[in-house]
């Protein structure tokens, strides 16, 4: 039901009138050659009946179908282009429709990973399907006016014809199935060739590839997986291409065989001059129509196949969300245990208990791998809790909440291709007075300022007209990002990696500043950090083994100090 | 006109990859433009034997009728034949030809300096090559099927002719008429389509913001998914209606010219009616001067289509052409190269660099000195020109000012090849290599890895983590089957073993322990010392933010929006109370 409930969708999004045209069009071009054949037998008994009124009309009519065609064809090129062009775009906006509902743990195991991929090569394909099983439809009647006549002439042509559709259909699919098992093996191939391809096409990654010398080297790797799969997938090509070669021999001989069975029927005087002239037209019709009916035929299945791989990902359940809230005061996480669904048996965070209140800076401090990034992600209802939970206001599961905001700052933190005021702003309310203080806090006034555009001027380096800035000013507009959208909940992932000591200061400066009413969370290596931070997290291999002030820390947890004796040694620089 | 050097060039090279494979291509599109002729003159032989058939000896016509029908049989068999065969070695010729030009891209795109790649209009120019390169086979199935078409459309002229003389002439001028304007009508989506880059790039990057978690991320945290939902339906729509617009006033024109073409089939069969009624020629002929007549018209059409494709396609190899031959090449050899063995000393002299298309100058007036045995730290601000100066003493930078001496000789007097046995780089944006674990350490020398070695180094770095989870043959990154994915942390200890495996004169680290823990960043810094004392002589040059590492540094340049304000030993500089000494102190834990 869902799925005439989508294609009725596509349709109507494509628009009525070119839906109707395009059908219109299919019906006319599969008419044609059959219409074209009783003109030539009308020709051709006029002419012999020397009627030269009706051999004018019928040239008349002829020249007249021409004219239609060539209108026909030129609508058709205008009319056709454009509903294949939007089918694409709807099928695109459903799927990211689909990905915002969507829960982002859905994304992170490799079976939605590969769902999603496959029903990207499913686009545009419902719309195919929908014309593909048009022109079977039209075929029928075409089919049938043509295999009458030629039957009724030689009731032998009918098993022939039969048997010729057989083949057809029969060998077709199996050709069909054999490329696209081909091209499923193939995919792993073609992924390690485009990576190969990439280290080249990349040019950050390119510069060391170069330093290193590989080029030679990933080239040859290059050629040897690009000739394995030409190997193979040329094999199939030259196998379904000799089946494709035998129907066509099989059907050759047949029409021969028609062709001089219907001419000494005519000599014989069974049937007249202008039926023969029908007849040996009408055959070619036939065997066109089977063609085509074959060709539709691996096209729905091709189609079909995208379809199904695009359906079954849009019918994914979507979780239903009920409820949110107005402030969050509190994040309560109640003895969460976690691990990574890709690895079940490796358990990442190990009943974890934390109270986070507003107006408090948390500073979560770990070894690489101590499971920082991840309790970030479940805060960001990135995955599902697998014990425990985390509680808003102390009441509400963070999973069943709809939309918490949460401004986010990532570690590699994304450039979004937009102008500065869009970065900024990120869809909310546009306000001018909280623009500017943004821009001010974040410290990018002067950077605006020399903006040809100021704040319109585009960023990026998706479009023409973007302009690049350096990572340091990419930093501080999403720091702008995070102070215009006033979230209840801020989260630092490592904000500062890549920044230098000034920036940082002001960095952590601001950040007291401009958030004290709200709960910061912030991820850093950076154990300068500690001084803006009202309380620790302390996390060791998935466990919270501290959770209070630095002072208070620095004299109970024995793995705490001696981390920051580590800081200690590198700063004396004795420890090497 | 030199314009049609890179015509030459592409046949030349699609000729020689393989000559077999052209000719039988050739030959078998030929073939088929004769084939539709000839199974018209088959067909109205078979009609004309018929009707013509007086009531006498019905053996003879009927043997007539089977040798007609048994040649038209025959051309179609041999043009299957000739058909599939072609296919098979179309494909081979196909995948020859752009495998060799891919390659020659590829190893193009390495020798470019790297601030011209970075640069966006460079960007710009590459992806328009990039999506045309696959046009380079299309240019020969072109020419093909042009003269296919002209022996469709000689061979019904001929026939034509015969019918009636008259009609010759006119059918010719306005064949050639027809070609011509065809030819002028932009009738390809393809052409518009790359014209109408920036819609469609903007459509591509609003659906691509779905389809990228990393982006995608934010905007959840965000929660702003139906505002970019929204800004994509309306690129998309944009982006839809300039296109169809150019399209329909094309197709307009296209028709009208379809119409005035279709004179020529209209003469056709009235003389061929009007033959019927004077001199009795059979019945089977008038059917076949019809037909004739609708396939000169197709064939008109397709000749001034096939016009059209073979300018566009010829403008987009040319810009292949171009990129090959006539982008800038580091190489560029003038014979001056002078080898270095080992690294004594660098001298940096008055150097400024500007990034091209910018004004401000990313280096100025930079002078220092390193000699061997040296421990060097550039400190500084983002964008102060750290990461600038390390790439120019790689030589991805050439265009600077100033000179910059090795051992005495000038930068520019040394090979690219000589450069990289001499420095291992570790960059700020290193690369996660999707290859073996010690294939990604062993980058440097991949022909002939030691696996001893590669341990060696990987346990310096404190990575006994991954070499406990992971053997040596590990396929490391999530893009391929049985690959797995490693923390960052893990990532940045292999590339900076990568640069330790190296084992070359200078190691270059950018921000080597941007993110990692405080417990590997010790290590971190006990490995570059042990590393810098292994091999003598050794430099090693270390950028980093974080100030603490550094003091063990011999020699730390302070470098402040692209100028050198501060060099010396860290008691010297914080005695100085300058830049130095205020990040370090901004960084100390209060």
């Amino acid at each position: 039901m869902n799925r005439v409930y989508r294609l009725f969708n596509t349709l109507k999004y494509i628009g009525w009138t070119r839906v109707l045209i395009n059908v219109f069009i299919l019906l006319l071009w599969h008419v044609f050659p059959l219409i074209g054949n009783y003109m030539n037998k009308y020709l051709t008994s006029s002419l012999i009946s020397c009627n030269m009124s009706l051999t004018g009309g019928i040239i008349l009519v002829q020249i007249i179908i021409w004219i239609i065609s060539i209108l026909l064809n030129s609508y058709d090129q205008n009319v056709r282009q454009e509903s294949v062009t939007r089918s694409d775009t709807y099928d695109k906006l459903e799927l990211c429709k689909k990905r915002c509902a969507l829960s982002a743990q859905y994304f992170e195991t490799p079976a939605g990973i590969n769902a999603f991929s496959q029903a990207n090569r499913g686009i545009g394909k419902r719309y195919s399907l929908f014309k593909n099983a048009v022109v079977l439809l039209m075929l029928v009647p075409t089919l049938l006016l043509s295999i009458v006549p030629v039957v009724r002439s030689a009731k032998w042509a009918c098993c022939l014809l039969a048997f010729i559709l057989g083949l057809n259909i029969f060998l077709s699919a199996r050709c069909a199935d054999m490329e696209y098992l081909e091209s499923v093996k193939q995919l792993e191939s073609e992924r390690k060739r485009n990576y190969y391809k990439s280290l080249f096409y990349n040019f950050s990654w390119l510069k060391e590839i170069r330093c290193y010398g590989v080029e030679g080297w990933l080239l040859d790797r290059y050629d040897t997986v690009s000739k394995k799969i030409f190997k193979e997938t040329h094999k199939i090509h030259i196998r379904s291409s000799l089946i494709t070669a035998s129907i066509d021999v099989v059907s050759m001989f047949s029409k021969l065989l028609f062709w001089v069975y219907i001419c000494y029927q005519a000599i014989d005087g069974a049937i007249s001059i202008s039926n023969c002239v029908l007849l040996i037209g009408l055959w070619d019709t036939a065997i066109g129509a089977i063609e085509e009916f074959r060709d539709a035929t691996i096209r729905l299945y091709h189609d079909y196949k995208g379809v199904k791989d695009m359906d079954s990902f849009l019918d994914v359940e979507e979780e239903t969300k009920k409820g949110s809230v107005q402030s969050v005061d509190a994040i309560a996480i109640k003895k969460l245990s976690f691990s990574y669904p890709a690895a079940k048996d490796k358990s990442v965070l190990k009943e974890v208990s934390l109270d986070l209140y507003k107006g408090n800076c948390y500073l979560m401090l770990g070894a690489n791998g101590a499971g920082k990034s991840t309790l970030i992600k479940l805060l960001l209802s990135q995955f599902k809790v697998d014990e425990g939970a985390i509680l808003i206001n102390g009441c509400h599961d963070i999973n069943q909440l709809n939309g918490i905001k949460v401004g986010y700052m990532a570690q590699n933190d994304p450039h979004f291709s937009m102008t500065v005021k869009e970065n900024i702003i990120f869809g909310a309310a546009y306000d001018e007075d909280r623009l500017k203080e943004a821009m001010q806090k974040a410290g990018i006034t002067n950077l605006i300022e020399s903006l040809p555009l100021k704040e319109n001027t585009l960023l990026g380096m998706a479009y023409d007209e973007g302009r690049e800035v350096s990572g340091g000013q990419w930093q501080r507009i999403s720091f702008a990002r995070l102070i215009y959208n006033q979230c209840d909940i801020v989260i630092l992932d490592e904000p500062t990696a890549s920044m230098d000591p000034l920036a940082e200061r002001d960095l952590y400066c601001e950040i007291k500043n401009m958030f004290h009413d709200k709960i910061i969370i912030l991820v850093s290596h950076r154990l300068s950090s500690v001084g803006i931070a009202d309380k620790i997290i302390f996390l060791e291999e998935g466990m919270v083994t501290g959770f209070d002030t630095h002072e208070v820390l620095m004299s109970s947890c024995a793995s705490y100090q001696s981390m920051m004796a580590i800081q200690e040694a590198i700063s004396e620089g004795g420890a090497y | 006109m030199n314009s049609n050097k890179h015509i030459s060039f592409f046949l030349k090279r699609i000729w020689g990859a393989n000559k077999a494979a052209m000719i039988v291509n050739f030959a078998q599109y030929i073939l088929l433009g004769a084939s539709s002729s000839l199974s018209l003159l088959f067909t109205a032989n078979i009609i004309n034997a018929v009707s013509l058939y007086d009531g006498v000896n019905p053996n003879h016509i009927k043997i007539n009728i089977i040798v007609n029908a048994f040649s038209l049989a025959l051309i179609v068999l041999f043009q299957l034949f000739f058909e599939k065969f072609s296919q098979g070695l179309r494909e081979k010729h196909i995948y020859a030809v752009r495998q060799s030009i891919e390659k020659e891209i590829c190893v193009k795109l390495a020798k470019i300096p790297q601030d011209i790649l970075d640069t966006k209009e460079f960007q710009d120019d590459f992806r328009i090559v990039n999506e045309t390169n696959t046009n380079l086979y299309l240019f020969i199935t072109y020419i093909a099927q042009g003269m296919s078409l002209i022996v469709q459309l000689v061979m019904p002229l001929i026939l034509v002719t015969r019918l009636s003389w008259p009609l010759l002439f006119p059918c010719l001028c306005m064949i050639l008429f027809s070609i011509y304007r065809l030819s002028k009508i932009q009738l390809q989506y393809w052409s518009e389509y790359l014209s109408n880059t920036t819609l469609r790039r903007k459509m591509d990057y609003h659906v691509g913001l779905f389809m990228k978690e990393g982006l995608f991320s934010v905007i959840r945290a965000f929660n702003r998914e139906e505002y970019f939902f929204d800004k994509a339906k309306v690129s998309m729509d944009e982006s839809i209606n300039n296109a169809n617009e150019a399209i329909a006033i094309q197709n307009k024109k296209y028709a009208r010219l379809q119409l005035v073409i279709l004179l020529i089939p209209i003469a056709i069969a009235l003389v061929a009616v009007h033959k019927f009624y004077e001199l009795r020629i059979p019945v089977g002929d008038v059917i076949m001067f019809l037909g004739l007549g609708k396939s000169i018209h197709s064939a008109v059409i397709s000749s001034g289509v096939i016009v059209q494709k073979i300018q566009e396609v010829s403008i987009s190899l040319k810009r292949v052409y171009d990129f090959i031959f006539h982008s800038v090449d580091v190489n560029e050899d003038f014979g001056g190269y002078q080898m270095v063995e080992c690294v004594e000393k660098i001298e940096i002299d008055n150097l400024t660099f500007y990034y091209p298309k910018s004004e401000i100058p990313a280096l100025r007036n930079i002078s220092l000195s390193i000699h061997s045995g040296d421990l060097v730290a550039f400190v500084g601000e983002n964008g102060s020109g750290k990461t600038t100066l390390v790439k120019i003493l790689l030589g991805l930078y050439q265009n600077y000012e100033g000179s910059v001496r090795i051992n005495g000789i000038n930068l520019r007097n040394i090979s690219q090849d000589n450069l990289m046995r001499i420095f291992a780089p570790c960059f700020q944006d290193y690369l996660k290599p999707q290859f073996l674990l010690k294939e990604a350490v062993g980058l440097s020398r991949i022909n002939a890895i030691d696996d001893a070695q590669i341990r060696e180094v990987l346990q310096m770095n404190n990575g006994s983590d991954i070499m406990e989870s992971y053997s040596l043959d590990t396929q490391l990154g999530t893009q391929f089957t049985n690959g797995v994915d490693l923390s960052i942390g893990q990532w940045q200890k292999i590339a900076v073993s990568r640069a330790m495996y190296a084992d070359r004169n200078v190691m270059l680290a950018d921000e080597p322990m941007a993110s990692l823990d405080i417990d590997s960043e010790l290590q971190l810094l006990k490995a570059v010392k042990l590393n810098h004392k292994k091999s003598t002589p050794k430099i090693s040059i270390l950028i980093s933010h974080r100030m603490a590492g550094i003091k063990m540094c011999n020699k730390i340049f302070v470098l402040d929006c692209g100028v050198l304000v501060e060099e010396g030993e860290h008691e010297h500089l914080i005695s100085l109370g300058g830049k130095y000494s205020t990040m370090y102190n901004a960084q100390l834990i209060l």
